[in-house]
């Protein structure tokens, strides 16, 4: 990319770069290391435009490689230490109340729904985080998320009900 | 294997399981649903278990993750320009892991691997003990 021409990206870019970075921010549990995450993500992925086959949309290769940078920069970061000790702070909340089918739940401010959840979704593994984070964040249907995990529709499917399992599980024995 | 294969352990649900879960999520056509449905009201058991995941989506979907402040937004903005700056002049690209490339799905599903006629041979073969036709 030629000095000067940079700033094209900034228009093709901003469909999805939301996106991006909800996917970056639940997979990694705060602002900072998403927008670090996002950040490498594009630089990668506007730097290697050769390896969008254009198989899939552009804006499921991007999450690819965003949400691949955000599980390395997590990995690279000690993710999961991280999150207990901020787990910590919440630790008062009855979560329980967030598994009762009613207006309950709603007793707990949505910040500090988030904070739940992305505790609840440290518990699992990388693959389903992934997949639930692309379904559920994204809003990508199955067949998009297969493409961007390069796994078959079945697979998208079996992981997404372990994740809700695991999800209700935690919350449940909070 | 990459990392997002399939681990060897990776414990797979069973067809009924992933129906459902395709069933919450909106991702069956309506014939489908419509035998799901027909399924749901014999098995009261079952239905509890798709509760369950419509509360816990529903549960996601309230508190969405907010957007970036946005002059952080803009300071990553510069920096990716930065980079994309650097990487050109000094011919200095990041070192990657090669993507790669998607295979064809084989799973054409109507959107789950089922035809207008059903579930198709392959992913996901309509279970006896799921809901008949």
């Amino acid at each position: 990319m030629r000095r000067g021409g940079g700033k094209r990206w900034r228009s093709y870019s901003g469909v999805t770069r939301v996106a991006a970075y909800r996917v970056a921010c639940r997979l990694l549990g705060n602002e900072a290391d998403a927008l670090d995450a996002v950040q490498e993500g594009f630089v990668k992925a506007l730097t290697h435009l050769g390896g969008f086959q254009r198989r899939s949309s552009f804006k499921t290769w991007l999450l690819r490689v965003v949400s691949n940078a955000a599980l390395d920069l997590g990995r690279q970061r000690g993710r999961r230490e991280a999150v207990s000790l901020e787990a910590a702070e919440v630790r008062n909340a009855d979560l329980s109340l967030l598994l009762v089918p009613d207006e309950s739940a709603a007793r707990l401010d949505r910040a500090e729904l988030r904070r739940l959840l992305d505790q609840a979704l440290q518990t699992l593994s990388e693959p389903q985080r992934q997949t639930f984070v692309l379904h559920a964040e994204a809003g990508l249907s199955y067949r998009e998320v297969a493409e961007v995990m390069d796994i078959s529709i079945g697979t998208v499917m079996s992981r997404l009900y372990y994740a809700r399992q695991k999800l209700r599980n935690y919350l449940a024995s909070a | 294997m990459g990392p997002h294969k399939r681990e060897d352990r990776e414990k797979i649900a069973s067809p009924c399981q992933t129906w459902l879960t395709a069933y919450v999520d909106g991702e069956l056509t309506d014939e489908e649903r419509a035998r799901v449905e027909a399924w749901l009201t014999r098995n009261p058991e079952v239905r509890a278990e798709v509760e369950a995941q419509q509360h816990l989506k529903a549960l996601c979907e309230r508190c969405p993750v907010p957007g970036p402040d946005a002059l952080a937004w803009d300071d990553v903005l510069a920096r990716v320009e930065s980079a994309l700056e650097a990487a050109s002049t000094e011919n200095l690209q990041p070192r990657l892991r090669p993507l790669r490339p998607s295979p064809p799905q084989s799973v054409a599903l109507g959107r789950l691997g089922c035809g207008g006629s059903g579930p198709s041979a392959g992913a996901l073969a309509w279970p006896s003990a799921c809901p008949t036709r």
